[in-house]
């Protein structure tokens, strides 16, 4: 038991010093100068973690993040996403909750291009959040949708994610990134259901305001007019993708590079609007990238005091049957998202995770999807959830993490409920990799 | 002491605004990267790893000022359980702290600076980048949080004033 | 000794750590003991060297090119013609030794899983041209920083991306080559999409393992010389190992429809001096002092 040691006093460092007030980034910052002292070099280690700082944001994946929030401040600020709402709005008519069901919608198809579900959830709650509170949508109904959708980048293919789960876990990449698809598509169907039942108990929580009765051509004009801008920047973002042009990661720029040449064309643009769009997105930037410098080390300490592993050992060490042994490590997962980053779980949990899979003789592609659902999950987890942490900047000043965090906990109820079908039926993850 | 105050929220401004324009550059550099690309002329060597070091000054330099306009996110759950009395006391105690991580951290950031200029040492992606200025950001944000979270100790302001409807906390 | 290594725990690398610790731990009861205690996740790889130096981790097992801005010099042993053992029948061994000494603080212990190295895969099936060389103008390659200068001099598109993001990549096309070793390279699945690999390889693996100086001259002369007599001999073993594990994966991919392209005459010597020139031109650019005697021994 000599992981309980560290394993306490670094989970109860961060937990009581979060609790007391402390902003994250400098909770994790006290409890890393406390972990080091006592398990990891005292001194040596110190300097060593602000050498550490610079390596943890300094990665070309995360740059999709501020520049999709400069564009969806740039849409939002500029009045041109009002003006798309308003199409929006002409297009669906008196759908209740119609806003929701559009983040869905785009969230999904966002998801099926790029893998990064920091840079969707940036994109999604800058460009949305905004009017839809703006629009009298109760705080969980727009933050909800986001979030949902935001992680839903890491299981619809393609998933930068999957394919580092694949290549670590050495599952075939390919075939784990086609299981991803239906249960991805099936988790969208329950949101959507979900979405529906919350306006259904609820009708104040999406309040139905009068959409314009206008004359048909009228509408068409509207529709055309608005419409336009958003298609503009679809294919930026999306259409260059998929024509290969560029990255995913490079795309958000071009999105930028898009709304900036439309604020032109429809005579919106000014310096101010621009200034302020950067402001947004320094404030978002700052604010979970210093996070995620300080979690970093966090997750090194725990490694290096054996309080991971031991922790570990310790839950799947008993002698249990295939099925209580899966669900025993998909919990290790859920208790390790609080705290810490999908990459450095992965590195932590697989060496011990891979020969407990192999002795049970496991699919791979099916425990790696149930993996990578459950790491998914570690998102929108407090205290440490990094997508909880962007909605939080995107959204109104003074918005609480726990307001964030339950919006999102329905949508991780529906996920576990995933994993579990997904156990009960094989075939949900399996279907389409046997097809190829 | 106002006035000192002052003119360090200004600095702490003034660091945000260089990250502003920094996330301004990342966003020319991507995009003028793509279109070299794609119209067959020689990629900018340079432009995917001057990104990623702007990444890291977008996320230091605002640091400062995020702490002077409570910009970082934090929870109260046990804070909240607290009498008021505890809590007012509390509060003092989370400024000391943090104004102890930021003078330390600072200082041994400032040390890997001075030795990053006297060893001449360098960081290889593609292409050379001095190392004290991988440490510069991290050092000027530090010390001037450190200053900002002074100002809060100091009575000038407090970190927990969110509007009464907003006091769900966590 | 505490240790750490460059890959997950569960990778042909750090399994091969794993066997030179084993070995070490067996023959060193009561006299030596290697302690792992990860990979990335406890140190990320290119802060094992400064970690190493600074003596927050005694042994590590972290290729030369994690830590170039340490020691320029450890640019060599992705450069070298000769083998591990060739350089140290030389004198290379103990001149670059001193070198780290001097530069990490780091006594060099062993040069391992060496032997191979690195390929350009490509998507579309390369011509040879009448030189024995392919159109490298025609080619979008993922990179790594490693080889970038020497991609980019060959004429070719570089783009330089994170091992997670390349499937994506070349799966819709925004690269249609990507440059890696042949071991592991299908464990990220890319052999799916790039059928065909260019010969020769260019560069070497420079996988070191390295001790803390102040650590290496604590331990008793016997330990001092179990480490090193373990290490010279599974310098081999592994470099053997390696060799046999690449040609396997290599024939797996093979299997699996994998074309092989070679260049030839003048075309293949143009494509080894090009990368010959970018290695030791980079290692000038950042410290000349030593060039001299280093391609006396390695080239
Ligand atoms: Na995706
Ligand atoms: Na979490």
């Amino acid at each position: 038991m000599a992981w309980l040691f560290p394993f306490a006093v670094l989970v109860g460092a961060i937990l009581v010093l979060m609790g007391l007030g402390l902003p994250v980034a400098f909770a994790f910052f006290v409890t890393n100068v406390i972990g080091l002292y006592l398990f990891f070099g005292g001194s040596i280690g110190v300097t060593q973690m602000i050498a550490n700082f610079s390596d943890a944001v300094s990665t070309y994946a995360l740059a999709p993040l501020p520049m999709f929030l400069v564009m969806g401040s740039l849409f939002f600020r500029s009045g041109l996403g009002e003006k798309v709402i308003y199409a929006l709005d002409l297009c669906i008519g008196n759908l209740r909750g119609r806003l929701a069901y559009v983040v869905l919608a785009a969230g999904t198809i966002f998801s099926a291009l790029s893998g990064s579900s920091l840079a969707n959830t940036g994109m999604m709650g800058s460009l949305m959040v905004p009017e839809m509170l703006k629009r009298g949508y109760k705080p969980h109904m727009a933050y909800g949708p986001v979030l949902g959708a935001g992680s839903l980048a890491v299981i619809i293919p393609p998933s930068s994610l999957a394919v580092l789960l694949g290549s670590l876990a050495q599952i075939d990449v390919g075939a784990l990134l086609i299981a991803g698809a239906l249960p991805g598509l099936l988790l969208v169907v329950m949101y959507a259901m979900l979405i529906f039942a919350q306006t259904k108990i609820d009708p104040d929580a999406a309040p139905q305001y009068p959409v314009p009765a206008v004359p048909a051509a009228e509408k068409v004009r509207a529709v055309a007019v608005n419409i336009i801008p958003m298609s503009v920047i679809v294919f930026m973002v999306v259409g260059t993708i998929i024509l290969g042009i560029a990255t995913p990661t490079e795309s958000a720029g071009l999105g930028c590079a898009a709304v900036f040449a439309l604020l032109f064309v429809y005579r919106r643009f000014s310096w101010s609007v621009v200034w302020k769009s950067l402001d947004d997105a320094m404030k978002v930037t700052g604010m979970t990238f210093l996070i995620i410098s300080a979690s970093t080390t966090f997750s090194q300490i725990f490694a290096f005091s054996g309080a991971s592993n031991g922790f570990i050992q310790f839950i799947v060490g008993y002698d249990l049957g295939p099925y209580p042994m899966l669900l025993m490590m998909v919990l290790v997962i859920l208790l390790l998202g609080m705290f810490m980053d999908q990459v450095s779980m992965m590195l932590i949990t697989l060496p011990i995770f891979l020969p407990i899979a192999q002795q049970f003789g496991y699919d791979p592609v099916w425990f790696g999807l149930i993996l990578l659902l459950a790491y998914e999950v570690g998102f929108t987890t407090p205290p440490f959830g990094l997508l909880l942490f962007i909605m939080i900047g995107v959204a109104p000043k003074g918005t609480s993490l726990k307001t964030v965090a339950m919006s999102a906990a329905p949508y991780i109820a529906l996920t576990l409920l995933l994993i579990l079908l997904i156990v009960l039926f094989p075939q949900i993850a399996l279907f389409l990799p046997n097809l190829i | 002491m106002d006035k000192l105050f002052a003119a360090i929220g200004k600095l702490s401004l003034a660091l945000a605004a260089a990250a502003k324009v920094v996330l301004g550059l990342i966003i020319v550099a991507v995009v003028a990267d793509v279109c070299v690309r794609n119209l067959g002329l020689r990629p900018l060597a340079w432009a995917v790893s001057a990104t990623e070091y702007g990444l890291l000054y977008a996320a230091f330099l605002p640091m400062p000022w995020l702490v002077h306009s409570k910009g970082h996110v934090f929870v109260e759950f046990l804070r909240k359980a607290l009498p008021a009395r505890a809590r007012a006391v509390l509060e003092k105690l989370v400024y000391l702290a943090c104004i102890g991580v930021c003078l330390y951290l600072g200082s041994v950031a400032l040390s890997s600076l001075i030795g990053a200029v006297s060893g001449g040492e360098y960081e290889t992606r593609s292409f050379d980048m001095p190392k004290w200025l991988v440490f510069l950001p991290i050092t000027l944000a530090f010390y001037l949080s450190a200053l900002e979270w002074l100002r809060y100790l100091l009575g000038h302001d407090t970190l927990y004033t969110l509007d009464p409807l907003e006091m769900e906390g966590l | 000794l505490n240790a750490v290594h460059f890959t997950p725990a569960q990778n042909g690398y750090a399994q091969s750590f794993l066997k030179f610790v084993q070995k070490v731990n067996e023959k060193g009861k009561g006299v030596v003991q290697i302690n792992v205690r990860g990979g990335p996740e406890v140190v990320p790889p290119i802060q094992q060297g400064a970690a190493l130096k600074s003596g927050l981790i005694d042994v590590i097992d972290t290729p030369a090119g994690q830590f170039l801005e340490l020691v320029p010099e450890g640019e060599v042993f992705s450069a070298s013609t000769k083998t591990p053992w060739e350089v140290r029948e030389n004198g290379g061994w103990d001149f670059i030794s001193g070198i780290f000494e001097k530069k990490a603080n780091a006594h060099l212990l062993a040069h391992v899983d060496a032997g191979s190295g690195f390929n350009i895969f490509t998507i579309d099936e390369p011509k040879l041209n009448d030189e024995g060389s392919i159109d490298w103008s025609s080619l979008k390659i993922r990179s790594s920083p490693l080889y970038r200068d020497f991609l980019e001099s060959l004429g070719a598109t570089v783009i330089v991306q994170a091992p997670g993001d390349v499937y994506t990549s070349l799966e819709r096309g925004v690269v249609n080559a990507n440059a890696y070793t042949v071991f592991g390279y299908s464990s990220f699945g890319w052999d799916k999409f790039t059928k065909y690999r260019v010969d020769p390889q260019f560069f070497k693996t420079d996988v070191l393992v390295s001790i803390n100086k102040a650590k290496w001259d604590a331990l008793s002369p016997e330990a001092q010389k179990l480490l090193a007599d373990t290490a010279v001999e599974y310098e081999r073993e592994s470099y053997d190992a390696n060799l046999a594990e690449s040609e396997k994966q290599a024939q797996a991919m093979i299997d699996g429809g994998q074309k092989v392209i070679s260049l030839t005459g003048a075309g293949r010597d143009k494509f080894l001096a090009a990368a010959t020139q970018a290695s030791w031109a980079r290692m000038t650019k950042r410290d000349p002092s030593n060039i001299e005697q280093l391609k006396k021994f390695f080239q």
